[in-house]
């Protein structure tokens, strides 16, 4: 069926026109009657103003559907409330004729028998669509798969079966609150409907728990605003079936079995179950048209919490002054009353715990409630987590907590903020982001981003992206922003390390490049310049005349083999500063290099496909230099392996000799210079060095990916791409 | 390839200079053309040089490794261009210090005309102009630093312990580049027993014997650095 929205217009005025004065007239009437028409009624206080409360109360429906068919015009679950308006209406306009008319002054009897007769019916669109439809295809208005056709045709052909039956069936109406007649409008040919008419009204009950099913799986594999959406409806028809099931349990003892008179609160008790009502219609109108205001998340956890408790008092109670009670012939106890009391105040506090942890896992599924979250961010924040640590473990907290599919968080770095942790580790790289002095900080392509302050200062933000399905939810922004609030300090000492980090590795870069300019000068300077001189004087020398005094000659060659030592030495100082091959040919042939002058045999084992950051090229070649050296000094190794990999965006340079083991890497050794080193590149350093089993030193140094060439400040092409 | 040794005895040997020190270029030159060399031209860089020696091949030329703009190697690709585009012409490589890779990188496939040489080496006069002789003459020169190291590098197991001293000391003289003859004169040896020092090292190394002393380079040197 499709309608234009003209015509779905003139539908919707058309509907609440006719709910409206059906409501007025109705209402009108059941104010000015005298008869109380309702008086009979079994269910509930009775009397005027609960009749009048009731109906009040019924005309939500159709305000719910007013509100949600006009802003929704094409959602069927308007229009259901809509109908159960129609019902609702068509029962006050019924009834309020009837009691008007006919009860309270004997006139249009014949009129009032029909709207009696027809008020048998008005129920059951009012319940019975109310019990199927509407929990059928809520909220979207679709059933929650074609499988559930048969339940609504079920469910359709009843209701309308039993309308049909109920108005034109012949035989004598039995109304609450009005006197017996004879149906004006009974068609007798019809009365073989009569026993198909009670199979159908009888099939509306089952076609309720049917829909009721297909709430429940509807609601099992919804997500997101759906799932949100469910919760509202589903909170408001449990409290309307428990708040029933309390009254008709709290009643039943005393009418049908107890022969005794009820006390005065069951009718209270049962008033309430029927004004509960109006929590239906309500609780489908939020879910429909502001479900991303509000969160019953809390709501429900609380009432489930606070339910289990009074179950629980409630159950201790019976079971011990009652139970024991009946038991020992003395249900007045006061030793047993207090006895309860201090059962119910011990098990008090574990059983909340454990109802509070049902509840949350009900609720919030896996995820962790926000005070667990703040709470374990404030422990790990005391504790020695490293601070490296803090930040991806804040970023997983938030995740947890808020179900998001991906959380950064990130860190102001002077004018930019920096991705600086991510969950799921491992995602997209994120570009900085420049930022402008102390306004919020606008990260596109997120869900939710909130800064994080520290004495007024942005240092940073935490965003949360969710899955396409899943909305953010008012506790989620709160819980984020108690987050943020708390992640204030962390980042603030995360930054302090940051810059300290920085800043020792701006030193060893600037060391390393002192090193390579000085080797530099060393060797197009001095070294040229003594080898010019050497020249010199060897061709003075041939010069010297062969009459000459001898000791001329001999201070000449003197002078000559002066040179040719400081040539050799500055070589090896050259080469000690900062190896010129190690700029010039990279790590590989550098190590190569290192382990032909090793005095103890070494083997070398590279895997490098390219270039790496100078830094973390010179830093490996220092720690091998080194790490050879003590091998030499102390290890008394037979021979010593060393390798270079590249693993998983990490250096790892190793050095492994058979000597004696047992090295203590505390003292001394120059281990702590290369440390210091080490640390400046991130990296870290690891002796191994068990007794009479050798030393490994392992050293992981960590590569940005795609760095190698960018960071290089001096690239030598490669000589192997030359012909040779 | 094969070089005719150039027995061009009346003639001086001609050589192109690249370096970007003038001090030192010109005491090179100086000591050249004093030695008996002839010295075509003298080059500040690299693509000078090359421009050198196409319009005037000489038989060597000497390269220094760091040159402008970079300071790098650039007198290892000038070598790399001279040997592509003038087979003909030999070149040295000086360099103020000596890696082995460098050297096997220089070598490439082929010794011949080829030789690298420490810096250093142009105040010892004799063993320069030796050099430069040697290279001019197609053969190879390799700079007994680098051949010292790679002998006297620290080993496991070996088939280089095999050897004599004797044996030791014509295997550096081997690498180095140098012929029979010059191993013969060198070490005071009769040539018919530095060639039998000669086959007994071959063949405890297991490699085969080449009568080429610019392939001989090569395979010694690349024996050492395995």
């Amino acid at each position: 069926m499709t309608f234009s929205d003209r015509s779905l217009r003139a539908l919707w005025w058309a509907t609440c026109g006719f709910i409206l004065a059906a409501f007025v007239i109705g209402l009108t009437l059941h104010t000015l009657s005298t008869s109380g028409a309702d008086q009979g009624s079994s269910w509930g206080s009775g009397g005027f103003w609960t009749g009048f409360l009731f109906t009040l109360i019924t005309f939500m429906f159709p305000v719910a559907g007013a509100v949600i068919a006009r802003r929704e015009p094409r959602n069927p679950v308007g229009w259901v409330l809509l109908l159960i308006g129609v019902g609702w209406s068509l029962d006050a306009l019924f009834t309020g004729f009837a009691g008007y008319y006919w009860l309270s002054h004997q006139r249009f009897v014949t009129a009032s028998h029909v709207a009696v007769q027809l008020d048998q019916w008005t129920w059951i669109p009012a319940i019975g669509l109310t019990g199927t439809f509407l929990l059928l295809l809520f909220p979207d208005g679709h059933l929650p798969s074609r499988r559930w056709r048969p339940v609504a045709w079920v469910a359709g052909v009843a209701i309308a079966l039993s309308i049909v039956g109920q108005s034109f069936a012949p035989g004598t109406a039995k109304q609450t609150g009005f006197p017996e007649f004879r149906n004006p409008i009974g068609l007798p040919f019809l009365a073989w409907l009569v026993p198909l008419l009670y199979v159908a009204i009888a099939l509306i009950p089952l076609g309720i728990i049917a829909s009721a099913a297909a709430l429940v799986v509807r609601f099992r594999r919804s997500r997101g605003l759906e799932r949100l959406q469910m919760k509202w409806l589903a909170t408001s028809a449990a409290t309307v079936a428990l708040l029933y099931l309390v009254a008709m349990a709290a009643t039943l003892p005393f009418d049908n079995f107890g022969n005794r008179p009820a006390p005065t609160w069951t009718p209270f008790l049962q008033d309430l179950a029927l004004f509960s009502f109006v929590l239906i219609p309500i609780a489908v109108g939020i879910a429909v048209l502001k479900h991303r205001l509000y969160d019953i998340d809390v709501v429900i956890n609380r009432a489930l919490v606070y339910g289990a408790l009074a179950a629980f008092i409630t159950a201790v109670y019976v079971a011990i002054v009652v139970g024991i009670g009946t038991a020992i012939g003395n249900r007045g106890s006061l030793g047993l009353s207090i006895l309860a009391t201090a059962l119910v105040a011990i098990g008090f506090q574990p059983v909340r715990q454990r109802v509070q942890r049902v509840a949350n896992r009900l609720v919030y599924g896996e995820r962790a409630t926000p005070y667990e979250v703040l709470a374990q961010l404030s422990g790990q924040a005391a504790h020695a987590v490293a601070t490296e640590d803090l930040l991806p473990q804040m970023a997983r907290v938030a995740a947890s907590a808020t179900g998001a599919s991906r959380v950064d968080v990130w860190l102001r770095v002077g004018d930019q903020l920096v991705p600086e942790a991510s969950w799921p580790v491992g995602g997209p790289g994120l570009a900085a982001i420049p930022i402008d002095g102390g306004s919020d900080p606008s990260i596109g392509d997120v869900d939710l981003a909130v800064p994080v302050r520290h004495q007024g200062e942005v240092l940073g933000a935490i965003a949360v992206t969710k899955d396409v399905r899943e909305s953010v939810t008012p506790a989620d922004r709160k819980l984020l922003e108690d987050l943020a609030s708390q992640a204030g300090l962390v980042l603030r000492n995360v930054r302090l390390i940051e810059e300290l980090r920085s800043s020792r590795q701006r030193l060893v870069r600037a060391q390393d490049d002192e090193r390579r300019r000085l080797e530099r000068d060393l060797h197009d300077g001095a070294q040229q310049r003594i080898v010019a001189t050497a020249l010199a004087v060897r061709m003075a020398r041939t010069q010297v005349r062969p009459d000459a005094d001898p000791a001329v000659g001999q201070r000449i060659d003197q002078a000559s083999e002066q040179l040719q030592l400081a040539l050799t030495e500055l070589r090896e100082l050259a080469r000690g500063i900062h190896p010129a091959i190690l700029t010039e040919r990279g790590l590989g042939p550098a190590l190569s290099s290192l382990a032909e002058r090793s005095p103890v045999p070494a083997t070398v084992e590279v895997a490098l496909g390219e270039r790496l950051p100078a830094q973390i090229e010179a830093t490996a070649y220092f720690v091998v230099s080194e790490a050879l050296a003590n091998v030499g000094k102390y290890a008394g190794a037979s021979s010593v392996r060393i390798g270079a990999a590249l693993e998983d965006h990490r250096l790892v340079i190793s050095v492994a000799d058979d000597g004696t083991g047992g090295a203590d890497p505390s003292k001394g050794s120059g281990l702590q210079g290369l440390l210091d080193r080490v640390a400046a590149v991130d990296g870290t350093l690891e002796v191994d060095s068990p007794p009479g089993e050798g030393t490994t030193l392992t050293a992981r140094l960590p590569v940005p990916a795609g760095a190698a060439e960018r960071l290089h400040p001096d690239p030598s092409p490669a000589m192997a791409t030359v012909p040779a | 390839m094969t070089f005719d040794p150039r027995a061009r005895v009346d003639e001086r040997m001609r050589v192109a200079l690249a370096d970007d020190s003038i001090l030192l270029r010109e005491g090179v030159a100086r000591l050249l053309t004093e030695s008996g060399f002839e010295v075509t031209s003298q080059s500040g860089d690299g693509e000078e040089l090359l421009a050198a020696v196409a319009a005037s091949p000489p038989d060597v030329a000497i390269v220094d490794i760091r040159m402008p703009p970079t300071h790098t190697d650039e007198g290892l690709r000038a070598a790399h261009r001279i040997r592509e585009e003038h087979p003909e012409v030999g070149v040295l490589v000086l360099s103020q210090y000596v890696e082995t890779d460098y050297a096997m990188q220089l070598l490439g496939t082929s010794a011949a005309g080829l030789g690298y040489l420490l810096k250093d080496r142009v105040t010892n006069v004799q063993e320069f102009t030796d050099a430069v002789r040697r290279v001019g003459a197609g053969g190879s020169v390799i700079d007994p630093e680098v051949v010292s190291r790679l002998v006297g590098r620290a080993r496991q197991a070996s088939p280089l312990d095999a050897l004599s001293e004797r044996e030791r000391e014509v295997l550096a003289l081997m690498a180095e580049g140098r012929s029979n003859q010059a191993i013969s004169e060198r070490m005071y040896l009769s040539p018919k027993t530095v060639e039998g020092h000669v086959r007994n090292i071959f063949t405890k190394l297991g490699l085969a014997d080449t009568p080429d002393d610019h392939r001989r380079v090569l395979a010694v040197l690349t024996f050492l650095r395995s």
